[in-house]
């Protein structure tokens, strides 16, 4: 069965647009993977993005961007597919192996991936990133996970806040 | 609030490089999506780490709570220790509820697992249940020990809740009362029997999957508004085949999806009344007399109808299977005109499988794409083909 065309029909070829991150990189991609952002599919239905214009993004620099773009542009044809009813195991297999390599990365670009996620509204990639940090810390102690994430040694003060808590909430640490 | 280590530009917080905690940073709302990844009780953990994480537990969209890990190893209520631990979630959660400008505190999803069997673990479940006051509910029903799988339990929906899905892993399902019994939308059984039906006045969708049915199917009263209804069978685990009829009425049904695993029991007879009917995806499953009311003559449109077999029977039972139910959607086509119709968008296929033993086994399937055969197009020709048969 032949995926519907997206957009205008243009004869097979695929509609591109332009995306400008924050330092001013110019990415061109097909619109279905960008549609992937409910924000830009707004923009795209529009008619933005097309000829030289580009849609700028404040908030993403280039580095992101790249790694948002990769994303998008290996679930398109599944989202295009409506989630993919008809997608193989095979398919659904490689998309999984994507995701779990995709995500096999520094904490500080997964933040800035969760950051891009939640503002181009791309609600695949917000999860699949915070469901990574939370496989970081699952069943960790709050000191594992103070250690996991990288905060600063506790203060006097806080060592006793935690304490008192542990106190508190006896019932959730058993 | 900038983190040590990094700046803010043009309204835009560059992450150090250094290795240092990036995800405290996070708006409230987004660490609450990471949490909602983990149980309830390690998120009130979570509370303790610094001040921004302080009334984390409050605003997670999703709270997993399994009562099973509260008890002790030996798998024994220890009757103080747990009452304890279930009043500190219970404050916990009464807590939240009364969380001022409770937009972001209001529970959408509640998993729950437990025990149905254990009074005291029902007991705070059930009030779990209504403190989270949850838009979605998921139960998985925990089996400690020997039990009778077969004693009938009820379920009080709160207001909130409109999807209920409860995974029951061979027990009976719950009947459904509660001010939100009137509200549900959508309903999933899965895995377990069903011995009676509750009234739910307000329900579209309901999933039946693998689940043993031992009440006649109720009338369209039970569930006027039902839009889409899927089941998928099991057999019971006793080797009891007792042969059923089955029939659906419903007047506002739109998707009917029927799927039969192996192992499951086929029908003696099966009756569709259901005058809204649009999509009817039918797996598998075998019936010796079948009876279709779909309203008007090729008001269906899409779905499919597809019949695997492996020996037991042959082909031509599933074939003569496969034209009764065409039939039913197109009650006015002479047999041999339906025939030649519905030719070109039927396929049979002949396979190897390997089954549990490592054996191969040869399996053939038919199937009849209804999309193709009910396109507009066909039944425009189908329409002229009558025609002519009728001049």
């Amino acid at each position: 069965m032949a995926a519907p065309e997206s957009g205008d029909g243009n004869n097979g070829a695929a509609r591109m647009v332009t995306l400008i991150s924050s330092d001013n990189t110019r990415f061109e991609v097909e619109a279905a993977a960008a549609s992937l952002s409910q924000t830009l599919q707004l923009t795209i239905l529009d008619g933005g993005g097309g000829g030289g214009d580009g849609i700028p993004l404040p908030n993403v620099d280039s580095a992101t961007l790249s790694k948002v773009l990769e994303y998008c542009i290996k679930h398109a044809p599944a989202a295009a597919n409506g989630g993919a009813p008809n997608a193989t195991a095979v398919d659904r297999a490689e998309l999984e192996r994507f995701d779990n390599e995709f995500v096999n990365i520094d904490q500080s670009v997964l933040y800035s991936l969760i950051m891009a996620a939640h503002n181009l509204e791309i609600e695949g990639l917000q999860s699949l990133v915070a469901k990574k940090v939370a496989d970081m810390i699952k069943g960790k102690s709050p000191m594992e996970i103070r250690r996991t994430l990288g905060f600063p040694d506790p203060t006097p003060e806080e060592q006793a806040e935690m304490n008192a808590h542990m106190l508190e909430y006896g019932w959730a640490y058993e | 609030m900038a983190e040590p280590g990094g700046r803010w530009r043009r309204g835009l917080w560059i992450a150090p490089g250094d290795g240092a905690d990036h995800i405290t940073g996070l708006p409230l709302e987004l660490r609450a999506r990471i949490a909602s990844f983990l149980p309830f009780r390690q998120v009130v953990q979570l509370s303790s780490l610094s001040r921004p994480w302080r009334r984390i537990h409050y605003h997670t969209p999703v709270v997993r709570v399994k009562l099973s890990d509260f008890l002790f190893p030996t798998g024994e209520m220890l009757a103080l220790d747990e009452e304890h631990a279930f009043a500190g979630l219970e404050a916990a959660l009464l807590r939240r509820a009364e969380e001022p400008g409770s937009g972001s505190s209001k529970v959408k999803a509640l998993e729950i697992r437990y025990s149905v069997h254990e009074p005291l673990m029902r007991h705070h479940a059930d009030r779990i249940i209504a403190l989270a006051d949850a838009r979605e509910l998921r139960i998985e029903i925990f089996i400690n020990g020997r039990r009778d799988s077969s004693a009938a339990w009820a379920l009080d929906l709160p207001p909130s809740t409109r999807a209920l899905d409860v995974v029951a892993f061979g027990h009976l399902a719950p009947t459904i009362s509660g001010p939100g019994a009137a509200a549900l939308e959508n309903l999933g059984f899965h895995i377990g029997v069903v011995r009676e039906w509750s009234r739910l006045p307000s329900l579209r969708i309901l999933t039946l999957e693998l689940v043993t049915v031992q009440a006649p199917f109720p009338l369209g009263a039970c569930w006027p508004l039902l839009e889409d209804l899927s089941r998928s069978w099991t057999s019971p685990s006793s080797r009891r085949s007792w042969k059923r009829s089955s029939s659906v009425v419903a007047p506002e049904l739109e998707t009917l999806v029927v799927r039969c695993g192996r192992g499951h029991e086929d029908y003696r007879s099966f009756t569709l009344q259901a005058p809204r009917l649009r999509c009817l995806e039918w797996y598998n499953q075998f019936t010796e007399r079948v009876d279709i009311d779909v309203g008007r003559p090729g008001s269906v449109t899409a779905g499919v109808i597809e019949l695997v077999w492996n020996g037991g029977r042959d082909m031509k039972d599933r074939r003569a299977l496969m034209m009764r139910m065409l039939k039913g959607l197109l009650p006015e086509l002479p047999q041999e005109q339906l025939a030649d119709a519905a030719r070109p968008h039927i396929t049979h296929d002949k396979y190897y499988k390997v089954h549990c033993h490592g054996e191969l086994v040869l399996e053939e399937k038919i199937t009849c794409d209804l999309d193709a055969l009910m396109s507009p197009l066909q039944l425009a020709s189908l329409n002229d083909l009558q025609n002519q048969v009728q001049n």
